[in-house]
C-alpha cells in the first residue's frame, strides 16, 4: 500500500536510479489512466510491472516511451529532468520497447530489420557487410543464437522476439521494455527468454517486464510494482513478496486462485470423438486419431503444449475445419461433417480460441453480438424480423449476469476490454443453455479477476450438466479445473488422467511426449 | 471506465460521423474554386451559376431529382453488398442489362398499364439480379474475387447491350430507319405517370424513396439483415455462429444487382421510353461514389446521390452561363471521394477522441496483435 519514497537526487542509494516518474498524472477522457504514479528503475533489475486490465500500465509505459505526454508529472533520466516529446527521444536517452505486436518487416533478414532506420553507410549507401558484421557482433556479446541473413517470416515467435531485443539493444538501449513478452511464447521459448533477460541484467541493462502471470514475476523479476486503478499500489523486493499478495494488490481484495467444485456423478456420454483425423492449413495430420467421451456434468481438460492439434481438434468439432476420418457425436447425434448451423442446433456452445477473429464482430455493438445464433428462433426473430425488445432484455441479462462493462449494450464490441470481451463471449454461449461447451483458451491474455469469474463460470456449467472440452495450455487452468486430464502430443493422445489423482510432473512429462501412448486411467475406472 | 454514454455522447457521436463528409464535400468545393480562380474566372459567380442551375426553378429542380433516381437506386445497391462485406462494382453493367431487359419487356408485352408497369421493373430488376448474380456463383463456387469480376462484367454488359440494340433489336420503322442505335418504343401502358400532372417527375422518384426505407428496414430490422451486416463486419464470427455464407453471399449480390437494374428499368420507363446505346452517363459509378459519401447508409446514400445530382445537374447551368466547363463538377466530385477514401477528416478532426479510445481499448489491440503473432 505504501508509495515508494523518493530520492530526488542521486547519493544515498546503495543502486543508482537509472530512471525516475514522479507524480505521473495522466488522464483520457472519462478515465484517470495515472493518477499520480511514482515509479523508478534502479541499474541491473528486472522489474515486474503488474496489474489487471486498464490498471494503467500501459499507459506509464506508453509516456515513459515517449508515445502519450503526462499531464503532470516529471521524469528524471540519470539525474536530469527531461521531457520525452516522441518515441524518438525516448530511443535517443536509451531506452528500448519490445511491444506485443512485433514492428518488423516480415519479407526482411534479421540483420536488416536490426539496423533498419540506422543503417551503416559507405559513401552514402547501405553498407550490408558491415551491418551484418554488427549484427553478428551484438548476438554474440549477449549469447542470441540467430542467424542474421534468416528471413523474419521463416522464424519462430521466439526468435521474432529476440530480434526485436536486439533491434533496441543495437540503438544503445540501457533500458528496456518489454509488453506481456510471454503472452505469444510456449513454455520452452518462455525459459529461453528468462534466461535471456537475466543475462542482459547481468549485463548492467534494465529490464521492465509487463505481466499479469504472477508465476513469472516470481521467477525472474528482482523488484515488483503492481498497479491498480491507475495507481501504484504497491512497489517491493520480489524476494519479500509472495504471490498471494501481489494478487491481492492487484485486485484489492482476497484471490482464490483454487477453484471450489463439487463432486458430480457423471452422467451419460454428451460429446463423443471416435478415431478423429483432422487436417492443418498446410494440409498435414494435426489430429491423429483422437478418441474420447465426455459426460453430462464432467469437465474434460485437454492439455498440451501449443500446436500439438488442439486447434485442429476444437475447430474440427465446431464444424470450422473439415473432418478427414472418424466420428463426431453431440448428444448422440452423428455431427461430423455437419455445418456450425446444424453442430449448434444440436446442442453445442463455442467459446473460441481466437476471441477476435471468431468471436466477436468488434465493429457490431454488444447487442449485436450478443444475440448470435439466438438471432435465428423466437423470441429475438419473430417471422424474420427482429424483436427489438426481446434483444434488448437478453443483451441487459447478459451483461447483468456475466458482469460486462461498460454496461451499455450500444457500445461497440471492439471498445470493450479484454476481459470484459470475453465475459459477452462466455455469457452468450452460457446463456445458449447447450449440452456441451467447448471452451478453447478461455482465459488467455485476462487478469486475475476475470480469470477467476470465468472459472467458476465453467465450474457452475458443469454443476447444471453441461459437458465440458476444456482446451487449454495453462497447465494450472487444466490442472485446477478438470475433472479428467487428456494430454495431447503431436496430435495424439498421450493418456487420459484423473484429475483428482494427476501429479503436475506426470502431465508434463506427457505434454513433452514422454510416457506411454494411448488411453488409460478412465477406461480402466468407468 | 465504469462510464456510461449519455444521450449528449450518443448524439456527438452521431455528429461527428456526419463531420468527415461533410467536410471533404465544403473542402471540395474550395478546392473547385482554387481550380475556377487558376482559370481566371470569379468562383464566386461559378457557385453561384452552379446553384441556379440546379435550385434556380422548378424545371431544374425537378431535373436534380429525376437524376438522382438511378444513382440513389444503384447507391442502395452498393450499400446492400458493402453492408455484407462485398465489394460489388457492377452497378453500371447492371443497370445496363436491367434497363434492356425492361425495355423489351416495355414494347413486347401486351397488358394493361396495372399489370405492365411492375412486371416491367420486376423483369428489369430481376434481369440485373441474374447479371450480379453470375459473380455471386463464380465468388461462392470458385473464390474468384466478385471485384475482378463485377468491374469486369460491366464493360460486358455495356458491349453486349450496345450489339443487342444496334442489331438484332435495333428498331427499323418508318420514323427511324434504322439511324439511331435505339430499341422500339415501350408501349403507353408501361409508361410511368408523373407524380404530379404538369411537373415533368415520374413515379420512379418514390419508388427510390421505397426502396431506401425498404432497404433501411431489411438491413437493421430483419434477421437476414442481420446476418448480412454480422458477416460483413466480421465473416468468420458468422461463420462461428452458423451463418451460411454462400446463402448470405448469394442473396446479397441478387438483390445489389436488383437494386441496379431497377434504377435502369426506371430510367428507361420514365425517361427514355426505350433502351437507347450507351445512355447511361455513368450512374452507375456516381451511385457507387453516393454510397461511399453516404457511408453505405440508406439514408446517407440518398442526401449523398441527391449532392451529386445536384453538382451534376448545376454544373450544366455553370456551363451555359459561365466559361467554367462542366467538368469542373468531375474534379470536385473526385475529390470529395478522395478526402472520403482517405479519410483525411476522420483522422484529424477526432486525433483526439481518437487517441482516447485508443487507450480505453488498450486490451482490444493487445490481443489482436497476439493473434497475429500466433498465426
Amino acid at each position: 500500500m505504501s508509495h515508494p519514497r523518493y530520492q530526488p537526487c542521486l547519493g544515498g542509494n546503495e543502486l543508482a536510479k537509472v530512471l525516475e516518474m514522479q507524480g505521473i498524472v495522466k488522464g483520457f477522457p472519462g478515465v484517470l489512466a495515472n493518477d499520480h504514479v511514482d515509479f523508478d528503475l534502479e541499474e541491473g533489475e528486472i522489474h515486474a510491472l503488474v496489474g489487471e486490465n486498464g490498471a494503467g500500465k500501459s499507459t506509464l509505459m506508453n509516456i515513459l516511451y515517449g508515445l502519450y505526454q503526462p499531464d503532470e508529472g516529471r521524469i528524471v533520466c540519470k539525474g536530469r529532468q527531461v521531457r520525452f516529446e516522441s518515441p524518438l527521444d525516448s530511443i535517443a536517452a536509451g531506452i528500448g520497447m519490445v511491444h506485443q505486436h512485433f514492428m518488423l518487416v516480415p519479407s526482411f533478414t534479421v540483420y536488416e530489420n536490426i539496423v533498419l532506420g540506422a543503417e551503416p553507410r559507405r559513401r552514402g549507401s547501405f553498407d550490408r557487410a558491415k551491418a551484418i558484421s554488427r549484427v553478428r557482433e551484438l548476438a554474440k556479446r549477449h549469447d542470441f543464437r540467430i542467424d542474421p541473413l534468416a528471413r523474419i517470416h521463416n522464424l519462430p515467435v521466439g526468435s521474432q522476439q529476440r530480434v526485436e531485443i536486439m533491434k533496441s539493444l543495437y540503438r544503445g538501449a540501457g533500458i528496456l521494455i518489454l509488453d506481456e513478452p510471454t503472452a505469444v511464447l510456449t513454455p520452452q521459448e518462455t525459459k529461453e527468454l528468462f534466461v535471456i533477460l537475466k543475462s542482459l541484467a547481468r549485463q548492467g541493462k534494465t529490464i521492465v517486464f509487463i505481466t499479469h502471470k504472477l508465476e513469472e514475476v516470481m521467477e525472474v523479476s528482482d523488484r515488483v510494482t503492481v498497479m491498480r486503478g491507475g495507481k501504484v499500489t504497491m512497489t517491493k523486493a520480489t524476494a519479500q513478496t509472495d504471490a498471494r499478495e501481489i494478487a491481492r494488490m492487484m485486485v484489492g481484495r482476497e484471490v482464490f486462485l483454487q477453484v471450489n467444485k463439487a463432486d458430480l456423478t457423471p452422467g451419460e456420454v454428451m460429446l463423443e470423438v471416435e478415431n478423429l483425423w483432422v487436417a492443418d492449413d498446410r494440409g498435414l495430420f494435426a489430429v491423429k486419431g483422437l478418441s474420447f467421451q465426455v459426460r453430462e456434468g464432467e469437465i474434460l481438460g485437454v492439455a498440451g503444449v501449443a500446436g500439438n492439434g488442439q486447434m485442429e481438434l476444437a475447430e474440427a468439432i465446431t464444424g470450422l475445419r473439415p473432418v478427414q476420418a472418424g466420428r463426431i457425436r453431440v448428444c448422440g447425434q452423428d455431427i461430423t461433417g455437419n455445418s456450425p448451423f446444424a453442430i449448434r442446433s444440436a446442442g453445442l456452445a463455442h467459446i473460441p480460441e481466437d476471441r477476435y477473429k471468431h468471436g466477436l464482430a468488434k465493429t457490431g455493438t454488444v447487442e449485436e453480438n450478443a444475440i448470435m445464433f439466438l438471432h435465428n428462433f423466437s423470441p429475438i426473430t419473430n417471422n424474420g424480423l427482429l424483436n427489438r425488445k426481446a434483444i434488448t432484455e437478453h443483451a441487459d441479462s447478459i451483461i447483468e449476469n456475466f458482469d460486462v462493462r461498460p454496461r451499455d449494450r450500444k457500445a461497440l464490441a471492439g471498445q470493450l476490454s479484454g476481459g470484459n470481451a470475453q465475459k459477452l463471449i462466455v455469457g452468450r454461449e452460457m446463456t445458449l443453455n447447450d449440452k456441451v461447451l467447448v471452451a478453447c483458451q478461455p482465459t488467455r491474455g485476462l487478469d486475475i479477476g476475470a480469470i477467476e469469474f470465468l472459472h467458476n463460470r465453467i465450474v457452475q456449467q458443469r454443476d447444471h450438466g453441461s459437458a465440458v472440452l476444456l482446451i487449454s495450455v495453462e497447465l494450472d487452468e487444466v490442472m485446477s479445473l478438470s475433472d479428467w486430464i487428456l494430454v495431447m502430443y503431436e496430435g495424439k493422445s498421450m493418456g487420459e488422467l484423473d484429475a483428482r489423482a494427476a501429479a503436475v510432473e506426470e502431465v508434463g512429462r506427457l505434454m513433452a511426449g514422454i510416457g506411454k501412448r494411448g488411453s488409460s486411467g478412465k477406461e480402466a475406472s468407468a | 471506465m465504469r462510464k456510461v454514454k449519455s444521450w449528449k455522447q450518443v448524439l456527438a457521436v452521431q455528429a461527428a460521423s456526419m463531420i468527415s463528409p461533410v467536410l471533404a464535400v465544403l473542402v471540395s468545393l474550395l478546392v473547385g474554386a482554387l481550380i475556377i480562380l487558376a482559370i481566371g474566372e470569379d468562383p464566386v459567380n461559378a457557385y453561384y451559376q452552379m446553384f441556379r442551375g440546379a435550385f434556380g426553378d422548378v424545371e431544374t429542380f425537378v431535373s436534380v431529382l429525376q437524376r438522382q433516381v438511378p444513382l440513389l437506386l444503384t447507391g442502395l445497391g452498393y450499400a446492400v453488398a458493402f453492408q455484407s462485406g462485398l465489394i460489388q462494382l457492377g452497378g453500371e453493367g447492371q443497370l445496363y442489362i436491367g434497363a434492356f431487359a425492361a425495355a423489351l419487356a416495355g414494347y413486347l408485352i401486351p397488358v394493361p398499364a396495372w399489370l405492365h408497369i411492375p412486371l416491367a421493373l420486376l423483369i428489369g430488376a430481376l434481369a440485373g439480379s441474374l447479371y450480379s448474380g453470375i459473380a455471386g456463383v463464380l465468388r461462392t463456387k470458385y473464390d474468384v474475387s466478385e471485384f475482378l469480376t463485377t468491374l469486369m462484367m460491366t464493360y460486358i454488359a455495356s458491349f453486349l447491350t450496345s450489339w443487342l440494340v444496334m442489331y438484332p433489336f435495333r428498331e427499323r420503322t418508318a420514323t427511324n430507319p434504322g439511324l439511331a442505335a435505339q430499341t422500339m418504343r415501350i408501349l403507353d401502358t408501361a409508361k410511368l405517370p408523373r407524380i404530379w400532372p404538369g411537373v415533368d417527375l415520374h413515379i420512379g422518384y418514390l419508388i427510390g424513396i421505397a426502396a431506401a426505407v425498404l432497404v433501411w428496414f431489411f438491413l437493421f430490422r430483419t434477421r437476414t439483415g442481420y446476418t448480412f451486416r454480422m458477416t460483413g463486419f466480421n465473416p468468420y464470427f458468422a461463420e462461428y455462429g452458423g451463418i451460411n455464407r454462400t446463402r448470405t453471399i448469394m442473396i446479397a449480390m441478387l438483390l445489389s444487382g436488383a437494386l441496379s437494374g431497377l434504377a435502369g428499368s426506371i430510367e428507361v420507363l420514365g425517361v427514355h421510353r426505350r433502351f437507347v446505346d450507351q445512355f447511361s452517363p455513368g450512374y452507375g459509378w456516381d451511385g457507387l461514389a453516393a454510397a461511399i459519401l453516404g457511408g453505405s447508409q440508406p439514408l446517407g446514400t440518398f442526401v449523398a446521390s441527391f449532392l451529386f445530382s445536384a453538382l451534376k445537374t448545376g454544373a450544366l447551368g455553370m456551363d451555359r452561363n459561365t466559361m467554367v466547363p462542366f467538368e469542373l463538377r468531375n474534379v470536385v466530385q473526385a475529390t470529395i471521394m478522395f478526402f472520403v477514401a482517405a479519410n483525411i477528416f476522420g483522422s484529424i478532426g477526432f486525433r483526439r477522441s481518437k487517441r482516447s479510445a485508443k487507450a480505453e481499448t488498450k486490451g482490444v489491440t493487445k490481443d489482436d496483435s497476439s493473434a497475429v503473432a500466433s498465426v
